[in-house]
C-alpha cells in the first residue's frame, strides 16, 4: 500500500470505527516511514498503533511498545500487562465480587 | 438562608411528638441540595448502582450521582471499583455509555489510556508528535480518581469524601439483623428490574417508604391481605428505618407453584417481611422467596429516578418457566411503587407552600419517617451549621 491508499484506509476505519483496522494500518504507515528513514513520523504512527492496541487489548501492543521504548519515546512499566498494578488505595486491595 | 436552616434544625432534631419535619427548602432550593450532596450523600455510604449491571469481566458504566460523573467498573479478576468519570488530563468525560472494555480506557480527546485499575498507561504524544513521555509527566501520579466503594446485596455503595467508617460499621446493625439472608442474591435479569422517573426530591421517597401510616389509602390493594396493624416499625436511630409486616404470602401461580426459600430462615420468616431504608438513599425488602433494592438516584433537587432490582434464593428461580411467575412479581411490585407517584410528587408541589413548617409527624405512626428527617438534621449539623 502507497501512503495515499494508507491514508485513505485510515480514514474509512475510524469512520467504521474499526479500531483493530486502525492498529493494522498505522503500523504499516510506521514501517513505511521507518524504512525511508523518516522517524519522527514512524514514531507518530507507531504511537497510534500502540494506543489503539492498548485500548481493545490486542496481542500488539507489547511489540509496538517495546518498539517505542527503544527508541526512546515511551518507557518500560513495572508489572507485567493491565491490572497488575498495586491499586493506590488500601480499599481497592479488597476484591468486591459478586454476591454469588 | 443558613440562619433558617440553623433554627429548623433543631426543631426537627426534637422528639417525634414535637418535632418538625425538615424545611421546604431541603426540597425546593438547588442551593441547599448542593449542600446536602456533601453533607448527605458525599460523606456517607450512599447507592449509586447495581453490580450485577457490570456483571461481566471488563464492563463498564457511567453513572451521574447528584452531577457528579462516576464510572463504575468491574476487572478481568472480577474486583469492581469506582473512580470519578474524568480525564486526568484536561477533564473530558471518559465513557458515555455502558460498554466493556477488552483492554484500556482510552479518553475520545487526546487518548491518554488508563487500566481498568485506573492505571495511566498511555500518554500519546504528551512530549511531543511521537514522544509519549515528559518528565514532568508522571504517570503513577496521574491515575484514575478512585471513589471509595464496597458491595452489598449487589448495591455499589461510595463514599465520596472517604471520611465514613468502613461500610461494614456504617452498615453493622443492618448487616447483622439480616444476618440470615446474607447469602447469594440471584438477580431476575431484564424482567426483575425496572426504573421510576419522579418530580419530587429523593428524599420525599426515602420518607414514604419508611411508613405503613399510608398502606390502606395508598395501597388499598395491598392492605387487603396486609392491614395497617399487621405491621411494625424499625428503628435505629442514625442508621436505618422503615416497617416490617407480620402476614406476608409468597406469591403462587395456577398450578400452585412458588419461588423457593433462601435457605435456613428462621420460622417467623414464613409470614413476616421487612421494608428498610438504609441512609441515605437505598431501599430495600426482604422476604422468604425474594427481595429488592431500589436505589435513588437524585437528579436534581426536584428530580429523583428510582432504580428497582429484584433478587431470588436459587439458579433454578432464574430459568424460563419461571418467567411468568417473575413477571408477576415484579408487575406486583412495579404497581405498588407507582402508587406512591402522586404522593411522592404531591409533597413536593406541597412544599412550594412557603407557609408550609415541614410538618407534624403523628407520634405513633411516624417514627421511621421522623428518623431520617433527624438523620438528614444530624448530617447537616456535623457539617457545621445549627447552634
Ligand atoms: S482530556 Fe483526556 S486525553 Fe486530553
Ligand atoms: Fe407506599
Amino acid at each position: 500500500m502507497g501512503r495515499g491508499s494508507i491514508d485513505a484506509a485510515l480514514l474509512d476505519a475510524h469512520a467504521r470505527h474499526d479500531h483493530a483496522a486502525l492498529v493494522s494500518l498505522y503500523a504499516q504507515a510506521a514501517d513505511m516511514f521507518e524504512e525511508s528513514g523518516e522517524e519522527d513520523a514512524a514514531c507518530f504512527y507507531l504511537t497510534h498503533a500502540y494506543v489503539f492496541a492498548l485500548e481493545q487489548g490486542l496481542p500488539q501492543q507489547a511489540g509496538l511498545h517495546a518498539r517505542l521504548c527503544a527508541k526512546g519515546r515511551d518507557r518500560p512499566r513495572d508489572g507485567q500487562g493491565i491490572g497488575s498494578a498495586a491499586p493506590s488505595y488500601p480499599w481497592a486491595r479488597r476484591p468486591h465480587h459478586l454476591p454469588w | 438562608m443558613l440562619k433558617r436552616i440553623d433554627a429548623a434544625l433543631e426543631e426537627v432534631r426534637k422528639p417525634v411528638s414535637t418535632a418538625n419535619g425538615l424545611p421546604n427548602v431541603f426540597y425546593t432550593e438547588a442551593a441547599t441540595f448542593a449542600e446536602e450532596r456533601e453533607a448527605v450523600l458525599f460523606a456517607n455510604w450512599s447507592a449509586i448502582g447495581f453490580a450485577s449491571d457490570i456483571a461481566g469481566p471488563g464492563e463498564a458504566m457511567p453513572i451521574d450521582f447528584a452531577g457528579m460523573p462516576l464510572l463504575a467498573v468491574r476487572d478481568r479478576e472480577g474486583t469492581v471499583r469506582v473512580f470519578q468519570n474524568t480525564c486526568r488530563h484536561r477533564g473530558m468525560i471518559l465513557i458515555e455509555e455502558k460498554r466493556t472494555i477488552t483492554g484500556a480506557i482510552r479518553c475520545p480527546y487526546h487518548s491518554w489510556s488508563y487500566a481498568l485499575d485506573g492505571e495511566l498507561r498511555a500518554t500519546p504524544h504528551v512530549g511531543g508528535p511521537g514522544h509519549n513521555m515528559h518528565d514532568d509527566i508522571c504517570r503513577e501520579a496521574l491515575g484514575l480518581i478512585e471513589i471509595r466503594s464496597h458491595i452489598w446485596r449487589d448495591v455499589i455503595f461510595v463514599n465520596v469524601s472517604g471520611n465514613a467508617p468502613d461500610f461494614e460499621i456504617y452498615a453493622a446493625d443492618l448487616i447483622e439483623r439480616w444476618r440470615e439472608f446474607d447469602q447469594p442474591l440471584f438477580f431476575g435479569g431484564a424482567d426483575s428490574a425496572f426504573q421510576l422517573e419522579v418530580d419530587c426530591n429523593w428524599k420525599l421517597a426515602v420518607e414514604n417508604y419508611c411508613e405503613s401510616y399510608h398502606l390502606p389509602w395508598v395501597h388499598p390493594g395491598l392492605n387487603s391481605y396486609s392491614r395497617l396493624e399487621d405491621h411494625y416499625h424499625i428503628e435505629a436511630p442514625g442508621l436505618y428505618s422503615g416497617q416490617g409486616t407480620h402476614v406476608y404470602r409468597p406469591m403462587i401461580d395456577e398450578s400452585g407453584s412458588r419461588f423457593a426459600d433462601f435457605a435456613g430462615l428462621h420460622s417467623r420468616w414464613e409470614s413476616a417481611a421487612e421494608y428498610i431504608a438504609l441512609y441515605p438513599n437505598v431501599l430495600f425488602g426482604v422476604h422468604r422467596d425474594h427481595a429488592y433494592a431500589i436505589i435513588l438516584q437524585p437528579v436534581s433537587h426536584e428530580r429523583t429516578i428510582e432504580h428497582v432490582a429484584i433478587y431470588y434464593a436459587s439458579a433454578d428461580m432464574l430459568a424460563g418457566d419461571r418467567a411468568e411467575l417473575r413477571a408477576a412479581n415484579s408487575g406486583m411490585w412495579k404497581a405498588v411503587f407507582e402508587e406512591d407517584i402522586f404522593v411522592v410528587e404531591g409533597m413536593q408541589r406541597g412544599r412550594h407552600g412557603v407557609r408550609f413548617d415541614g410538618g407534624r409527624f403523628s407520634p405513633v405512626m411516624d417514627g421511621p419517617t421522623h428518623l431520617f428527617h433527624a438523620w438528614v438534621a444530624d448530617q447537616f449539623v456535623a457539617a457545621g451549621h445549627g447552634a
